[in-house]
């Protein structure tokens, strides 16, 4: 008898389980008793808090690690004279040329790598000088400042026109230059990297004084920029042209500006910032150069005299790149990384949240209209300066991932001279 | 029967808890007007009750179990044993200002065990949903201030509070039982409500967490072999409640985490002294039986965010019928039930009570000698459309087995 019951109560079972798993179907839309809820949660959008701009420029940034020589020279309206010459040390991984060689030429390959600031349409000039001293840094690194004492005739002068798009650019060097340094290699006088530096210390490749075209971009790597020796040999029967070639060891790219007459002059050191204010309304931002927009929001602690019992839920800073500093030869960056910085303008750390850093985009939407903003999300930045203690002077930089290795310029105009197109718009919470 | 096995009935018991343990996952209700209080009163009887109008203060174990009052268990017979659990599944239809949902839930009902051992008293232990809260409020918009757009707000409760409860009832003489129940009512209740705007969320979670213990007497007393009066007083209690907080938000593709609060001590709950009444009588195999209940909420002095609660009266009657109990044949054995039942609620919104008028149809069929298999179908309406309020058409189907043997006897043939 129990074993029909045990049927049942399977069967009962078994049905209870199927139409429970049945059931739940998630619906859209359900507001039957909306009435009843005693939901407090309100949403404010708020975009009154006030964001203040400055610039800064950093004692020095770090080229040597760049990827990228940068070259050339030109006359920026907003920051001035830019100068870019690289300095380089050469080596080479075997020094041994047959012992019946002769040079023929020398020639230093400069491999394009297609990055090109400013107008290429300009006739320019490369120098290209010995170095007097060896490169030296007390860190391992070189920057933007670091000074090589070079020889004031250069080795050889270049005037060309830039062309970016092709594959290199080749400067023939002067025929007893090559000689010594081939002899010396051939007749293994120069055996070791110590042995060829006694020779050449190294060369720079600077940008002609009176030059005002673009600055330009080549390759570090050994298969793109290298010193190459043409030779022979005259013994063969068949006179085959040989190579033999030298490739960089280290670089770095000795960036700066002449400020003199422009707002930026006022800037004696990395802990001075210039209000947007004291310059025409702008900030500005520069690749290589060390130039960055301190960015604050000092009102922000007032939002908690709406409530202290609430979260913020998007912050979104726009920023209203000045329109008259970017153009087709002088593009904006794309994406912009959130940095921190400290009281004394070093830098601090970089944003990010549990998931990733954070990035702030250009949104080209009305581009026809020139509307074009960076949106930048600071929600992040503005959690942790609502929460930390003690209370820092910590602010916000923007700077792109290829900051060190480009000289592009942003400028931001501030909320009064973007008309408040530049602002923070921050979507608070309020859940008492 | 000869054949029973004690391991069987093991077998049956760890697979209806397991079946409980199952169920909690699951809502009893879909209410709305489970939004209030500790959500609402489960409507679940045993045995043959449902089918009654959910009568039975005055009723005995004739057939199975009977919650309704305590003092029931004294009239199970001698040295028997009953095993009686559930199903209940609700098909709510919801209409309000320009509102008309469908809503189904399906769940557990009831676990007990009943025994008698040799006549003089019964005892009972039983598993049950006491409140259900489950309710979901999905897409509701709002503006954001100072802005053109709008977020949505979602807001969904679930669980309830249960109760283990044990019956203890004793025969005084022939005419007159009494009897005696303590329970444990225990349980939480979850409300998440989350705000989604383009691109990020927050989430409120709370849990509350009730328990409390409440007493009841009840008394049976039969007239002249004819009628039947039943009394039962359920006395106040305080629920002690303590709640969970989680406060979370997610901005930026990110999830942080805002607020994380544990065993946050929130306001009692009362539960306010219940008294109820019942009669009934047979003529020939007609049962008749009525039922009266009173709650007193008022003197509580608690109120809901959009309701005070006041005093809650259910009238209930109910009316069952057997061809011949004894007969050989299985349909003139079968157990036709009928009932009604106002409940005037305790929840009163704008001067309106939030009533329930019920109508049920059910059957006992019977498996083997003793046991039964419950089928009862109700009908119920309500709330009412006007102001902010809901009208609900709640169809209940339950579905209850009782099992029942006579245990200690067997061991005396052994």
């Amino acid at each position: 008898m129990f074993k029909s019951y045990l049927k049942l109560f399977s069967v009962i079972v078994i049905l209870i389980v199927a139409i429970s798993c049945s059931a739940d179907a998630e619906e859209d839309g359900l507001s039957a008793g909306e009435d009843f809820t005693n939901t407090d949660i309100r949403v404010l959008s708020i975009d009154t808090f006030s964001v203040k701009f400055s610039t800064m420029k950093f004692d020095s940034i770090i080229t040597s690690d760049s990827n990228r020589l940068l070259i050339g020279k030109y006359n920026d309206d907003d920051m001035g004279i830019v100068n870019s010459s690289a300095y380089l040390q050469l080596s080479s991984s075997t020094y041994s040329i047959d012992n019946e060689a002769i040079l023929d030429s020398v020639g230093l390959i400069l491999g394009y790598d297609t990055y090109y600031y400013n107008d290429t349409t300009q006739v320019s000039t490369l120098n290209v000088h010995r170095l007097i001293d060896k490169m030296e840094s007390d860190d391992s690194y070189f920057y933007n400042t670091t000074i090589t004492a070079y020889e004031t005739t250069p080795l050889v002068s270049k005037t060309f026109i830039p062309t970016p798009s092709n594959d290199s650019l080749s400067i023939t060097l002067p025929y007893t230059f090559g000689e010594e340094l081939f002899n010396d290699i051939r007749d293994n006088n120069i055996t070791d990297d110590e042995s060829f530096y006694q020779k050449l210390k190294g060369l720079t490749i600077q940008p002609g004084d009176s030059d005002n075209g673009a600055i330009i971009g080549y390759s570090t790597t050994s298969d793109n920029t290298y010193l190459r020796f043409y030779y022979t040999i005259p013994d063969e029967l068949e006179t085959d042209e040989y190579t033999y070639d030298i490739s960089i060891n280290s670089y770095y790219n000795k960036t700066e500006t002449d400020v003199t007459g422009l707002p930026l002059a006022l800037i004696t050191d990395q802990e001075y910032n210039l209000l947007s204010t004291e310059s025409n309304g702008i900030s500005y931002n520069q690749g290589s150069t060390g130039y960055v927009t301190k960015i604050e929001f000092p009102s922000i602690k007032n939002i908690y005299d709406i409530s202290t019992e609430g979260t913020i839920l998007e912050a979104t800073l726009y920023i209203e790149p000045n329109t008259a500093s970017h153009s087709d030869i002088q593009p904006l960056s794309e994406e912009l990384l959130l940095y921190t910085i400290d009281q004394n303008n070093d830098l601090a750390s970089q944003v990010s949240n549990s998931i990733d850093v954070v990035t702030g985009t250009l949104s080209s939407e009305d581009s026809e209209f020139n509307n074009i903003v960076y949106s930048i999300p600071v929600i992040d930045f503005i959690d942790q300066k609502l929460t930390e203690s003690p209370e820092t002077e910590d602010a916000l930089i923007l700077i792109s991932s290829d900051f060190n290795s480009t000289i592009n310029k942003i400028i931001f105009n501030d909320s009064e001279r973007s008309d408040y197109k530049t602002k923070l718009i921050i979507t608070y919470a309020i859940y008492e | 029967m000869l054949y029973m096995n004690k391991s069987k009935n093991l077998i049956i018991c760890a697979m209806a808890f397991g079946l409980f343990g199952f169920s909690q996952s699951n809502n009893l209700t879909g209410s709305p007007y489970s939004l209030f209080g500790l959500g609402v009163e489960s409507n679940s009887g045993t045995g043959r009750n449902s089918g009654i109008g959910n009568t039975g203060i005055s009723l005995d174990s004739d057939y199975g179990l009977n919650l309704y009052n305590s003092a029931a268990f004294a009239s199970l017979s001698p040295d028997e044993f009953i095993l009686d659990f559930g199903g209940v599944s609700e098909f709510v239809n919801l209409s309000g200002n320009d509102i008309s949902e469908q809503k189904s839930t399906y769940n557990f009902s009831n676990i007990s065990i009943g025994f008698n051992s040799d006549g003089k008293y019964g005892m009972g232990l039983t598993l049950k949903p006491s409140t259900s809260v489950g309710y979901s409020l999905v897409g509701l918009q709002s503006n954001i201030e100072g802005d053109n757009e709008q977020f949505t707000t979602n807001i969904e409760g679930s669980g309830g509070l249960n109760e283990a409860r044990l019956d203890y009832g004793r025969k005084i003489n022939d005419n007159l039982n009494i009897g005696i129940k303590a329970s444990y009512l225990f349980g939480k209740i979850e409300e998440t409500e989350s705000i989604v705007t383009t691109s990020s969320y927050l989430e409120v979670s709370e849990t509350n967490y009730y328990r409390g213990a409440q007493l009841g007497l009840g008394l049976q007393y039969n007239l002249l072999d004819k009628h039947d009066f039943g009394f039962t007083v359920d006395f106040p209690t305080v629920l002690n409640g303590t709640k969970d907080i989680i406060i979370g938000k997610y901005s930026n593709s990110a999830y942080t985490l805002l607020e994380e609060t544990v065993d946050e001590t929130i306001d009692d709950f009362y539960i306010p002294l219940k008294l109820g009444f019942g009669y009934s009588t047979r003529f020939k195999n007609l049962l008749l039986s009525a039922d009266y209940n009173k709650s007193f909420w008022s003197t509580t002095d608690q109120s809901d965010a959009i309701g005070d609660y006041v005093d809650q009266d259910i009238y209930s009657i109910g009316a069952a019928y057997t061809i011949d109990r004894t007969s050989k044949k299985f349909w003139k054995r079968v157990d036709f039930r009928m009932g009604l039942n106002y409940n005037s609620g305790y929840l009163e919104v704008d001067d309106t009570k939030i009533d329930t008028y019920t109508a049920s149809l059910g059957m006992g069929i019977p498996i083997g000698r003793r046991s039964l298999l419950n089928i009862s179908y109700s009908l119920g309406k309500k709330g009412t459309t006007e102001s902010i309020l809901i009208q609900e058409y709640v169809n209940t189907l339950s579905i209850n087995l009782s099992l029942s043997d006579l245990w200690f006897q067997k061991r005396k043939f052994n």
